[in-house]
């Protein structure tokens, strides 16, 4: 019997690497078979707490026009804009906004990432500073074939700040998640909105 | 007590970034930063709602949320041509603002071209939270990100204020006036 008990130790002792490696593997695999957590939904005018930015939608709508705040269309492209109040929460000026709103697919076609421009000057790309709120546009470019939505839903997606990054040691935001969905009304042009789904 | 020390030793360690960051090169309103490739002096700082210029023919107007900085400053390259593009408006609590990227094709605006032993005016122009005016530094290096590099801290002191406790903050500020050429 003790010789037996020896011996489990023993094959247990060796073998410890891997049940806990199987043990984790199993944990991991319970948790990501769980549902996700629902995200939390809001509409225009809602204030978002976004990492580095304090986000309030403003209104969407779309358009057929050459140039759209600054941003050039191609022939045939239309925009798909969302308008926002975006405050810089972070220390240092910035443009880190590219990926902040992440469109769900429209009329089944998958879309690139937004051209942001300042309303206040149809400006794209703008540098917004340390506490102060400016209304900016995101343009997304649709091409025809995209049918229009009447309504939009856009994730909200924020960084987390960490003080010392794991590669260099430096401070930085990092690791993208979404912390909640936008719903809203897409206002349409007369001439587009005979075409609208 | 020796994990205590450890601990410490950790805490305090100065990081990469810290290690190689820029080197301050002090000054403040009215006396000169002596950075490696330039010397710089500030002559004013006045405070704006509004900026206004022309561009192409016509009059540009530029609104801000916050108000207008506008720096005017006399500098000097020290033993070559140099190219100095970058200053940070840093507020009293650390908070820092780039130069604003909205003024465009408007006089004496960075870069400024500084050559040895011919001095001139430039101007640096930010969009800033009124709350950080009073105790700012003004950040100038040839680059953007200057590593064991020296960069010029100026401090912002001893602005004219008025009774608020403010300076005077005037409702538009013309680009065009000539600030520039000494």
């Amino acid at each position: 019997m003790r010789v037996a008990f020896g011996k489990l130790r023993a094959r247990l002792a060796a073998g410890i690497g891997s049940t806990i490696a199987v043990c984790a593997a199993t944990v991991y695999g319970i948790l990501g078979a769980a549902p996700l957590p629902a995200v939390t939904g809001y509409t225009a005018g809602s204030r978002i707490e976004a990492g580095q930015w304090l986000v309030i939608p403003r209104r969407a709508w779309v358009s057929e026009e050459k140039k759209v705040l600054g941003v050039r269309l191609q022939e045939g492209e239309r925009a798909l804009v969302v308008e926002a109040d975006l405050s810089n929460r972070t220390q240092a000026s910035t443009r880190d906004y590219a990926k902040l709103l992440k469109l769900q697919s429209v009329g089944g076609v998958s879309v690139p990432d937004p051209e942001v421009a300042l309303v206040r000057e149809a400006r794209p790309l703008p540098l917004l500073h340390p506490g102060l709120a400016e209304r900016v546009a995101f343009v997304w470019k649709l091409p025809a074939s995209a049918v229009l939505p009447t309504s939009l839903e856009a994730d909200v997606v924020a960084k987390t700040y960490k003080p010392v990054d794991n590669l260099y040691g430096t401070p930085g935001w990092f690791n993208p998640r979404v912390v909640g969905r936008i719903t809203m009304a897409v206002e349409m042009t007369e001439n587009l909105a005979g075409r609208a789904s | 007590m020796a994990a205590a020390v450890l601990f410490a030793m950790q805490r305090s360690t100065p990081r990469y970034q810290d290690l190689t960051g820029p080197i301050p090169a002090y000054g403040n309103i009215g006396k000169a930063a002596s950075t490696r490739l330039f010397d710089i002096e500030v002559e004013r700082v006045e405070f704006a709602r509004q900026l206004v210029g022309k561009r192409f023919g016509g009059e540009t107007r530029h609104e801000s949320a916050g108000v207008w900085a506008i720096v005017t400053a006399r500098m000097v390259a020290r033993s070559r041509s140099v190219n100095v593009t970058h200053a940070v408006w840093e507020g009293p609590t650390g908070l820092r603002y780039e130069l604003s990227d909205r003024p465009e094709f408007l006089p004496d605006l960075p870069p400024h071209t500084l050559e040895p032993g011919l001095p001139q005016r430039g101007r640096f122009v930010f969009e800033i939270r009124p709350d950080q005016i009073l105790g700012a530094t003004l950040l100038v290096s040839e680059g953007p990100f200057p590593r064991l590099d020296s960069e010029a801290h100026v401090a912002l002191n001893a602005l004219p204020t008025a009774a608020d406790g403010l300076p005077p903050i005037a409702e538009a500020f013309d680009l065009q006036q000539a600030g520039g050429r000494p």
